[in-house]
């Protein structure tokens, strides 16, 4: 159970933080195409874990 | 960041960039072994207690695997940051996370048929009447598995050959596998 957990806790972690790194990236440097497709990856991976994440954590048994 | 330095040599920086080479290198062997593995489980001529048996230790390896496969992420921005190298500095390492981030959605599909061949093999050893059923599960599961398996290894590969071809010596930033006044060339050409 353990690696499911740190499965979701890491990519929901790891999404948001690579997403909003590359949106932030973007606001300054300007539009790419590259770094808008990692925005587009890993904030939606980190929004399909979310919930995963969070049945996991609240509402497991 | 804290600099260790032995020899000229920094430990910190050091050990990251050999534990992140590893955990690549490992992850492409175990997953090969769990691919060797998977030919004599869904095989339902081999032995029960021999397919059981391989199944169980596919099912441990693999779960070595999706180890590395969740590290690799917070290792490598880890890595990073104490190179100095912000996570879209350059357009190889840009393309390089989006690459990772291709593998992760291919390794999410993954997830929900993971375990089948433990769980209905020791339904099969328990007695289960519809054995046919079952085993025909196992050998669908594993062969559609197969497509997404491929991509992964692909990519890691492609990731692998991307970063050695970017690789540079910490010290005076020179590529390993690249002629540098090539690239000087192809850069002034550009622009």
């Amino acid at each position: 159970m353990f690696v499911v957990y740190l499965l979701w806790v890491t990519f929901v972690a790891g999404g948001l933080f690579v997403g909003i790194a590359a949106i932030l990236f973007m606001q300054d440097n300007g539009f790419s195409i590259a770094v808008a497709l990692n925005a587009l990856c890993y904030l939606g991976i980190a929004l399909y874990g979310l919930p995963k994440l969070y049945k996991f954590v609240f509402k497991r048994g | 960041m804290p600099d260790i330095t032995i020899w000229g040599i920094n430990v910190i920086e050091t050990s990251f960039r050999w534990l992140h080479a590893m955990m690549v290198a490992g992850w492409l062997l175990f997953d090969f072994l769990v691919y060797w593995l998977h030919f004599d489980v869904k095989n339902p001529k081999v032995p029960l207690e021999a397919r059981l048996e391989r199944a169980k230790i596919m099912h441990g390896i693999d779960r070595i695997v999706a180890y590395i496969f969740i590290l690799t992420l917070p290792v490598g921005i880890i890595l990073c940051y104490y190179t100095d190298n912000l996570l879209f500095s350059s357009a190889w390492l840009t393309w390089k996370h989006f690459l990772y981030a291709v593998i992760v959605i291919d390794g999410l599909c993954l997830i929900p048929i993971s375990g089948t061949a433990v769980r209905n093999l020791k339904a099969i050893k328990n007695g289960a009447e519809n054995v046919d059923e079952l085993n025909h599960q196992i050998k669908h599961h594993m062969n559609i598995a197969m497509p997404a398996v491929f991509v992964v290894w692909a990519l890691v590969i492609a990731i692998s050959i991307l970063t050695l071809l970017n690789l540079k010596q910490p010290e005076d930033q020179e590529y390993f596998f690249r002629d540098a006044s090539m690239v000087t060339v192809a850069e002034q050409n550009r622009s």
